[in-house]
C-alpha cells in the first residue's frame, strides 16, 4: 500500500503539491482559531458556588449555607468531589467534576439543583456560580487614580469611593461586554452608600425605633405608576413620582411624631455617604486603589481577549471625567507574546540552521530546500491538528517541537533519492529522461521509506507513558504530547506524498555527485575509524558498556524537579499577616511593603489584592494579600544578565525585613492554579474529619504530634481554623424576660446598630446605591459605649449591658469541608527518608498511638498519592511501549537479534543526555525525560537505517565484513545528516534564557548531548555489534 | 536496557528528592548545653504553674557533680539584672527564686569549682523580635513611659429633664364665678404674689384676686375674661429654671453611684456640673433606680422632656502602674504589653486591673520606667506571630 501511495504521488505530483498548499491554506485559517496562551491550562473542571452573606459568621455560615448547599449537589452525574469553606460573610463550595465533564453541562445540572435550594437558605442570600473561568482566566488587571492634583467637582479630593463609582458604573459595564470577558471583578474602594447614622438618645427623646426608620424610608422612597387616561383623544400617562434623590430628601423623612409635631430624619441623627463594610481593597505602588480584574471566559484567546480589553480600557478613558485616570497593571499580552516570541525564534533558528546543514552536507541547495518546506507544511498541519484536539498553542506544546526531528524522515528519503538519482546520471552518462527520474525517485523513495516510516512509528510510541499521566501532570504534558505527535504524523504524511512529488518535479537538472567537502572529509576520517573499532570489537563494547553504566550512576547524582516551573516573567507574592488582622491594618502592612519592593531597581509596578473581590472568586480574609510584582523589561535592569531566580531571592530578604509579614512565593498565573486546584502541595496530608471543631482541631495537633516524631518528618503543620478574634453579644435570656424583649429585638438592635441594615435605594441614572441605617462609626466602634446602647423597652429602655453579655473570646477564623464534612488538614513534608516508607510508618502509629473518637476518622492524601499512582502507571507503561518498539523492530526486520541490536543504540543514546544535564548542571525534570523520550526515537531511527542498509547490503554480496563497513560508510551522510539536523535544530533552545527557556532547555539539552552520543555509537558500537552478533552464522 | 535506564531515571528521581534533605537536630528548645574543658552543664527551665524555676545540671568528665558555686545572672529586656542562686536537690541544681515571665533574657552563667571560675552567655528568648528604627517610624509605631497615674472611670447614665414637683403650680379659681380679668398670658413670667386673675365670685358677688402661688412662666391659660369658672385650672405657672434630671441607674451600675456623686449633665454640646440629690427607688417597679439631679436653668437652654445623659465620675483611683489601652494585645489567651528597647521589642505577659477610656492599670508584669509600645502595637504581635500565618484555599 505505501509502495502504491508513493507510486501515485510521484505520478500525479502536481496534484499532491496542490494539496500541500491547500494543507498551508487550511493551516493558516486554523491558526486564527487557535487559542494561544503562555502556559497549559491545569484547571481541573470545576464550578464554584459562592454565597455572600453579610454578617454571617464562619459558623453560621457553615450551618445556613454551605450545608444546604453540599447536600442539595449530592449525587450528581460525574461528580468528583466538593470542598468547601465557610468564611465570615461568605460560603464557598467548589464542585469538581470527573475529568472530560462539560462544563456547561455541570453548570447547568448546578443550576437545576440551585434553584431547588432558594426556599431552604435564609432570606436574601442567593448562592451565585463563579464565572466560567479557568485558572488562566485573569488576563488584565487595571487600577483607577486620582489624576496629580485633580480634585472632584466639588472641590474635594478624589476619594476610593468616587473611584469606585467610576468603576462601577462607567468602565466595568463597557468592559464586561469585550468579546471573551466573561467578568470583571472590582475590588477596592468603597461601595457608594448613603447612610443614616441616628442617635440613640435623640431616638429615645423623640420615641423612634430603629424600625421606625427603616419603615419610613421604604414607604416614602418608591416611584408609582397609574395606568393611563385617555383625554380629548390623547393618550396620558399616570405615574406618582416619590422616591428620594439624596441628602436632602433623606434627612426630611418623617419617622415619627412627638405630640403634633413630625419627627424628621434630621431630627435625630445624621445622613450622609458613608462606606460600606467592604472585604476587600486593593493597593498599587504603596497607595490605595479600585482595581479591576478582567477574566476571560474558558476557552477563548486570552492574547486576542487582553489585547481588545487594553484598547477597550483607552478608548473609556476618554469618556471618564477628568480628574480620573485608568492604568493597566498586568497584561497577559505582554507574557503571551514573550512566550511566543521564544517559540517562534527557536522555531526560525532551527529552521534556518536545518537549511543550512542541508545545503553543506547535500551540497544541493534544490534538495536542502524541498526538504526544509516540509518545516512550514508540517507546521501548518500540526495547527489545525491543535484546533482540531483543543489543544492550546502555549509554551509546552509548542516547546518541545523541533522541526529537526521532524524532517528526520523527509532527510533520510531525499538524501537516498539525490544519491540514487546522481549514480543513475553518473551511469547513464546523461540527464535522466522523465520516465527513468520518476522511476528512480520511486525506488529511492520505497528503499528507504520502511526504515523511516518505522522510525517515525517508534519516536510516536515513546510518547505513549507522557499520555498516561494524570492530574496536573497530565494537563502539563499531554498537549506537548499531542502537538508533537500530531507534527511526527504530519511530516510522515508529508514524506510519503508531497516529498517525493516534489523530488520528481524539481530534482530534473544534473544533480552532481560531488558531495560536499565536509561529508568527504568525514569519510577520509571515518572508515580507518570504524575499521579499528571492528578489529578491537571487545574492547569497543566493553568501553560503551562500562560508559553506559557510568552515566546510569551519573543520573542517579542529578537532581530533580518533577514539574517545571514555568517562567512568568513576573513575580507574585502572598503576603501573609496573623488571622484576625484588621483590613485597614492589612492595607497599611501592604503599602509599606509595597514602597519597599519599588525600591528594587528591577521592579517595575507592585499592586496587590488584599481580602475578597466582589466576585468571590479567591475568598482570602482580609490578614492575606495577593501581591503582584511586575519586572521590568531585561534591558531596564541594571544587570539584565541577573537570573530570575536571584530576583526572586533580592526580594524576598527585602521583604522579609518588613514587620508582621509571612511570604509565599510564586508567580501570578501559578498562584491562580493554585488556589483553584488548591490540591494540598505538601507530599503526605492527613485530613482528620468529624464534627465538633474543637475536637477536630485537638486530633489533629495529635496526628501533627505523631507525625512530627517520625523521622523524616518537616514542615508539619495543620491548617489554621482558629483564632479570629469574635465579640460575641449574648443575650441574657432572665434579664429579657423581664423587660419583657425577644432575643430578637436585641439581634435586631445590633445588627442595624453596626452591621447596618438595607432600607432601599436612591437612583442616580442608572446608578444605584443602597440606603444603609447604621451608627456613627464613633458609636459602633467602641465596645464600652456599646454596652450602654440603649435598648427601648415600650416608651422607656434598658442599656444592653442589662440584657446582654458582650464577650471578647477567639472563634473559628474558617470552617472547611470536604465531601459534606468538616475536615482539618495536617500537612508534612518528608525529607531524607524513603516517602513511602514515612506513610507506612505514619499510618502504623497512627492506628496504635491515636484513639478516634466515634464519628471522626483519618484519610490520607498528598502528592505521595500521585507520584504513587504515576510511578505505578508507569511501571506498567513503560515495558509495554518497550516491548511495543522491540515488536515494531521485529517486524520491520523479521529478525528478533537485529531488533535487539538496533534497541542497544537506545542505552548509548541516552547517555549523551545524562552526560550533558550533569555538565550543564540541571536536574532530571518531565522535560528531561521528554527529551530522552525523544532521544529513544533518534537513536532507533539512526539504528534502523543503518542496520536496514547493511542487511540488505550483506544479503547481496554474502560478506559481513565488507557489507558492514560499506554499509556503514554509505549511510554516514544520512546518520550525520539526520543527527546534525535534529540536534543543531536544538541548538538555539538550549541556549534559550527567554520566557519558557526554562522548560525547552533541559530538552534540548538532553536531546543535543543524546544525539552526539548516539551517532558517535551508530556509526562505531552498532556496526561493530552487529558483525559481531552475526559473525558466527557468517563463520 | 532502556526499561533499566528509565527505572535508573525513577530511582534517581526518588533517591535525589531524599537527598534533598537538610540536616535535622534533634535539641530540645528548652535545654541548652554549655562546655568548657571537662565541664559541661545543662540549664532547662522547668515551668510549672506555681512558678518556674532554673535547672541546672552539671557534670565534670561526663559525671554528674556538684560545683562550689553555681549562679546565674540574668538580664531581662527593659530591667535591671536579677541574680539567680542555687541549691542543690535531686542531684540537680534549682533556683531558689522563681523565674518571672516572659522567659526572655540574657544571662551568664557562672560556676566556681576547685577555683577555677568559668562563665558562659546563655541566651534564651521568646516572644522577642528586632524591628529597624526607620521601619517603626514608618508604621507609626509610638512609645511611652510605664508610669503610675489616676484611672478615671466614667459611667454614663440616660434619664428624662423634668420640672421638680415644687416648681409647678396650677392656678384654680377658689370660688367658682366669673372671670373679670385676667392680668397675665402664655409666656409671660411672673413671681410669687402677682396677681394673675380678678374674679367675682358667684355666692358673693365680691371680687376677689387670685395670685401666683410661684414665680416662672405661664405656660397654659385655659379661660377667658367673661367665662365662668368653678373648678377649671386657670393658668399653669412652671418655673423651669432648676429642673431636675431624673437618670435611670439600672442594676450594674448601682454600686458607682450615690447620693452626692458629681455628676455632669450632658444634652448636645451643653453640660452642666451637678451633684446627685437623691436615689429613689422607680416607682413603677421597675428594676431601676433614680438618681435625681436637680440643674439651673435660668439661660433656659435645657427645656423639660430633653433626654439627657449624666457622666458620672464613678471611680478615681491612683494606681502605680498603668499603660496606654492601645498598648494592650492578647497572644495565647494571655494580655500582653510589648517593651521596647532600641531595636528590640518584648511581648511581656500582664496581669491587668481596671480601665478607663484611655489608661489600664498594669497589677503585675511591668515595672515603672519601661518603654512600651503604645500605639500600633498590634505590629509588633503581628510580627511575633507571623510563622503562624498561613493561608489554605
Amino acid at each position: 500500500m505505501i509502495d502504491n501511495i508513493i507510486r501515485l504521488s510521484v505520478e500525479r505530483r502536481f496534484l499532491f503539491l496542490v494539496l500541500a498548499l491547500i494543507l498551508i491554506g487550511i493551516g493558516v485559517w486554523s491558526y486564527q482559531r487557535l487559542p494561544i496562551d503562555a502556559v497549559p491550562d491545569i484547571t481541573n473542571v470545576q464550578v464554584q458556588i459562592n454565597t455572600k452573606a453579610p454578617g454571617y459568621s464562619p459558623l453560621e455560615a457553615e450551618q445556613r449555607i454551605t450545608f444546604p448547599v453540599e447536600t442539595a449537589l449530592y449525587g450528581l452525574p460525574n461528580l468528583s468531589y466538593t470542598r468547601s469553606i465557610s468564611r465570615y460573610g461568605l460560603s464557598q463550595i467548589t464542585v469538581i467534576f470527573e475529568e472530560g465533564t462539560d462544563i456547561f453541562f455541570a453548570r447547568n445540572l448546578i443550576d437545576e439543583r440551585l434553584a431547588n435550594l432558594k426556599s431552604v437558605l435564609p432570606d436574601g442570600l442567593e448562592p451565585e456560580m463563579g464565572p466560567i473561568a479557568t485558572g488562566l482566566g485573569e488576563i488584565f488587571v487595571y487600577t483607577l487614580e486620582g489624576k496629580d492634583g485633580a480634585t472632584l467637582p466639588d472641590g474635594s479630593p478624589v476619594t476610593p469611593m468616587a473611584l469606585r463609582e467610576v468603576q462601577d458604573w462607567i468602565i466595568r459595564p463597557q468592559l464586561a461586554q469585550v468579546p471573551g470577558v466573561v467578568e470583571v471583578n472590582t475590588i477596592g474602594g468603597y461601595d457608594k452608600q448613603y447612610h443614616v447614622n441616628p442617635d440613640p438618645v435623640k431616638m429615645l427623646e423623640m420615641g423612634v425605633s430603629l424600625k421606625d426608620i427603616s419603615e419610613a424610608l421604604y414607604l416614602n422612597n418608591d416611584n408609582a405608576g397609574a395606568g393611563y387616561i385617555e383625554k380629548n383623544g390623547e393618550q396620558l400617562l399616570v405615574r406618582s413620582p416619590g422616591q428620594l434623590t439624596g441628602i436632602k430628601d433623606i434627612e426630611n423623612v418623617v419617622v415619627g411624631k412627638k405630640g403634633s409635631v413630625p419627627v424628621l430624619i434630621k431630627d435625630i441623627g445624621t445622613v450622609g455617604l458613608g462606606k460600606q463594610l467592604r472585604t476587600g481593597a486593593a493597593t498599587r505602588n504603596g497607595k490605595e486603589t479600585v482595581m479591576g480584574t478582567v477574566m476571560m471566559l474558558l476557552g477563548e484567546n486570552s492574547r486576542e481577549v487582553a489585547a481588545l480589553t487594553a484598547s477597550k480600557l483607552t478608548e473609556i478613558q476618554r469618556s471618564l471625567p477628568s480628574w480620573v485616570v485608568t492604568e493597566p497593571a498586568y497584561d497577559r499580552t505582554t507574557l503571551v507574546d514573550k512566550a511566543i516570541n521564544t517559540v517562534q525564534k527557536n522555531l526560525l533558528e532551527g529552521a534556518l540552521l536545518v537549511i543550512v546543514i542541508l545545503f553543506l552536507l547535500l551540497g544541493n541547495i534544490r534538495a536542502a530546500l524541498i526538504t526544509a518546506a516540509i518545516i512550514p507544511i508540517a507546521m501548518m498541519m500540526t495547527i489545525t491538528g491543535m484546533v482540531q484536539r483543543g489543544v492550546s498553542a502555549n509554551l509546552m506544546s509548542l516547546g518541545a517541537l523541533d522541526f529537526g526531528l521532524i524532517v528526520d524522515g523527509a532527510v533520510i528519503i531525499v538524501e537516498n533519492c539525490i544519491r540514487r538519482l546522481s549514480e543513475a546520471q553518473q551511469h547513464h552518462g546523461r540527464l535522466l529522461q522523465l520516465k527513468e527520474r520518476l522511476e528512480e525517485v520511486k525506488i529511492a523513495t520505497i528503499e528507504v521509506i520502511r526504515p523511516s516510516l518505522f522510525g517515525v512509528g517508534i519516536i510516536t510510541a515513546v510518547y505513549l507513558p507522557i499520555f498516561t499521566l494524570t492530574g496536573v501532570e497530565g494537563k502539563m504534558f499531554h498537549p506537548m504530547a499531542i502537538t508533537v505527535v500530531i507534527a511526527l504524523i504530519a511530516a510522515m504524511i508529508l514524506s510519503l506524498t508531497v516529498v517525493p512529488a516534489a523530488i520528481a518535479i524539481f530534482m530534473g537538472g544534473k544533480i552532481s555527485e560531488k558531495e560536499s567537502f565536509l561529508i568527504r572529509w568525514v569519510k577520509l576520517a571515518y572508515e580507518p575509524a570504524l575499521r579499528a573499532i571492528l578489529k578491537f570489537k571487545a574492547a569497543a563494547l566493553g568501553a560503551a558498556l562500562a560508559f553506559v553504566v557510568f552515566c546510569g550512576w551519573l543520573a542517579t547524582t542529578l537532581g530533580s524537579e518533577f514539574i517545571p516551573q514555568l517562567d512568568e516573567g513576573d513575580v507574585a507574592l502572598q503576603a501573609l499577616r496573623i488571622t484576625g488582622t484588621g483590613l485597614n491594618q492589612s492595607i497599611q502592612m501592604q503599602e509599606l511593603l509595597e514602597g519597599a519592593l519599588l525600591e528594587i531597581p528591577e521592579v517595575a509596578v507592585v499592586f496587590a489584592k488584599i481580602g475578597t473581590p466582589e466576585v468571590a472568586t479567591d475568598p482570602m480574609p482580609p490578614n492575606v494579600a495577593d501581591s503582584f510584582v511586575i519586572l521590568k523589561p531585561r534591558s531596564e535592569w541594571p544587570d539584565p544578565a541577573k537570573s530570575k531566580s536571584d530576583l526572586v531571592a533580592e526580594i524576598e530578604s527585602v521583604a522579609s525585613k518588613l514587620p508582621g509579614n509571612n511570604y509565599e512565593f510564586t508567580q501570578p498565573i501559578q498562584m491562580r492554579f493554585n488556589e483553584l486546584i488548591s490540591g494540598v502541595r505538601a507530599d503526605v496530608a492527613v485530613k482528620v474529619f468529624g464534627d465538633d471543631l474543637e475536637q477536630l482541631l485537638d486530633s489533629a495537633n495529635k496526628v501533627a504530634e505523631i507525625a512530627e516524631s517520625i523521622q523524616g518528618a518537616s514542615d508539619t503543620r495543620v491548617e489554621q481554623v482558629a483564632g479570629l478574634p469574635m465579640l460575641s453579644i449574648l443575650p441574657k435570656r432572665d434579664a429579657l424576660a423581664r423587660y419583657g424583649l425577644n432575643v430578637a429585638d436585641i439581634q435586631a438592635l445590633v445588627s442595624t446598630s453596626i452591621g447596618g441594615k438595607e432600607s432601599g435605594i436612591i437612583y442616580e441614572g442608572d446608578r444605584r446605591f443602597k440606603i444603609v441605617i447604621r451608627l456613627s462609626e464613633e458609636l459602633r466602634t467602641n465596645i464600652d459605649k456599646l454596652e450602654s446602647l440603649p435598648v427601648r423597652v415600650g416608651n422607656s429602655f434598658v442599656p444592653l449591658e442589662e440584657v446582654a453579655t458582650l464577650e471578647l473570646k477567639p472563634a473559628p477564623a474558617q470552617i472547611s469541608r470536604e465531601n459534606g464534612k468538616r475536615r482539618v488538614v495536617v500537612t508534612t513534608n518528608v525529607r531524607g527518608t524513603d516517602l513511602g516508607g514515612f506513610v507506612v510508618d505514619l499510618q502504623k502509629r497512627l492506628k496504635s498511638d491515636l484513639k478516634m473518637k466515634e464519628g471522626y476518622w483519618l484519610e490520607f492524601g498528598g502528592t505521595f498519592e500521585q507520584l504513587e499512582s504515576a510511578s505505578k502507571r508507569l511501571t506498567l507503561v513503560v515495558p509495554v511501549t518497550l516491548a511495543l518498539i522491540v515488536g515494531i523492530l521485529i517486524m520491520a526486520f523479521g529478525s528478533v537479534k537485529d531488533a535487539l541490536i538496533i534497541f542497544t543504540g537506545v542505552p548509548l543514546a541516552l547517555t549523551g543526555g545524562v552526560l550533558a544535564l550533569w555538565i550543564r548542571d540541571m536536574p532530571l525534570s518531565i522535560s528531561a525525560g521528554v527529551g530522552f523520550i525523544a532521544l529513544s526515537g533518534v537513536a532507533v531511527l539512526n539504528g534502523l537505517v543503518m542496520v536496514a542498509f547493511i542487511r540488505q547490503l550483506w544479503q547481496e554480496n554474502g560478506d559481513i565484513y565488507t557489507s558492514v563497513i560499506r554499509g556503514a560508510i554509505i549511510r554516514l551522510r544520512p546518520v550525520l545528516m539526520t543527527a546534525l539536523v535534529a540536534s543543531l535544530g536544538f541548538v538555539p533552545m538550549a541556549l534559550n534564557t527567554g520566557t519558557g527557556a526554562e522548560v525547552q532547555r533541559p530538552l534540548a539539552t538532553v536531546v543535543i548531548g543524546g544525539i552526539i552520543s548516539s551517532t558517535l555509537l551508530t556509526l562505531f558500537i552498532l556496526p561493530a555489534l552487529y558483525q559481531l552478533a552475526h559473525n558466527k552464522r557468517n563463520s | 536496557m532502556l526499561k533499566q535506564i528509565l527505572f535508573l531515571f525513577l530511582i534517581g528521581t526518588v533517591t535525589s528528592i531524599a537527598t534533598a534533605s537538610e540536616d535535622v537536630t534533634n535539641s530540645n528548645d528548652n535545654q541548652n548545653i554549655f562546655q568548657k574543658g571537662n565541664i559541661k552543664i545543662e540549664v532547662s527551665i522547668d515551668e510549672s504553674p506555681e512558678g518556674s524555676v532554673i535547672i541546672a545540671s552539671t557534670f565534670e568528665d561526663g559525671k554528674p557533680f556538684i560545683p562550689d558555686s553555681f549562679s546565674i545572672e540574668l538580664q531581662k529586656l527593659g530591667s535591671s539584672s536579677e541574680k539567680f542562686e542555687f541549691q542543690t536537690s535531686e542531684g540537680v541544681l534549682r533556683s531558689i527564686k522563681a523565674l518571672s515571665e516572659p522567659h526572655s533574657f540574657r544571662a551568664t552563667i557562672y560556676l566556681t569549682d576547685k577555683r577555677r571560675k568559668y562563665s558562659w552567655e546563655w541566651e534564651n528568648f521568646e516572644g522577642r523580635t528586632q524591628i529597624s528604627r526607620a521601619l517603626t517610624e514608618k508604621f507609626q509605631l509610638a512609645t511611652s513611659e510605664v508610669q503610675s497615674g489616676t484611672i478615671e472611670r466614667h459611667i454614663e447614665l440616660l434619664g428624662t429633664l423634668v420640672i421638680p414637683p415644687k416648681n409647678k403650680a396650677e392656678v384654680n379659681a377658689r370660688f367658682s364665678g366669673v372671670v373679670e380679668t385676667l392680668a397675665s398670658d402664655v409666656g409671660d413670667s411672673v413671681k410669687a404674689g402677682d396677681v394673675i386673675a380678678k374674679i367675682q365670685s358667684n355666692d358673693s358677688l365680691q371680687t376677689y384676686i387670685v395670685k401666683a402661688p410661684i414665680s416662672g412662666t405661664v405656660v397654659s391659660r385655659n379661660v377667658n375674661v367673661g367665662q365662668l369658672v368653678t373648678s377649671e385650672t386657670l393658668y399653669k405657672i412652671v418655673d423651669a429654671e432648676t429642673l431636675w434630671a431624673e437618670l435611670k441607674v439600672f442594676p450594674s451600675k448601682r454600686d458607682t453611684i450615690k447620693q452626692g456623686s458629681y455628676i455632669h449633665i450632658k444634652k448636645g454640646s451643653r453640660q452642666q456640673d451637678a451633684k446627685v440629690k437623691f436615689l429613689i427607688p422607680s416607682g413603677s417597679l421597675e428594676p431601676y433606680q433614680i438618681a435625681i439631679v436637680e440643674i439651673t436653668n435660668t439661660e433656659g437652654e435645657f427645656s423639660p422632656g430633653d433626654m439627657v445623659t449624666g457622666v458620672v465620675d464613678a471611680q478615681k483611683v491612683d494606681v502605680s502602674l498603668r499603660v496606654e489601652n492601645e498598648a494592650i494585645q492578647s497572644m495565647d489567651g494571655n494580655s500582653v504589653v510589648f517593651l521596647n528597647d532600641g531595636n528590640t521589642f518584648q511581648a511581656v505577659p500582664v496581669e491587668l486591673g481596671i480601665k478607663d477610656d484611655n489608661f489600664t492599670e498594669v497589677k503585675r508584669g511591668l515595672i515603672a520606667g519601661q518603654i512600651y509600645v503604645s500605639k500600633n502595637s498590634f505590629l509588633i504581635k503581628a510580627d511575633l506571630e507571623k510563622s503562624g500565618a498561613s493561608h489554605a484555599h
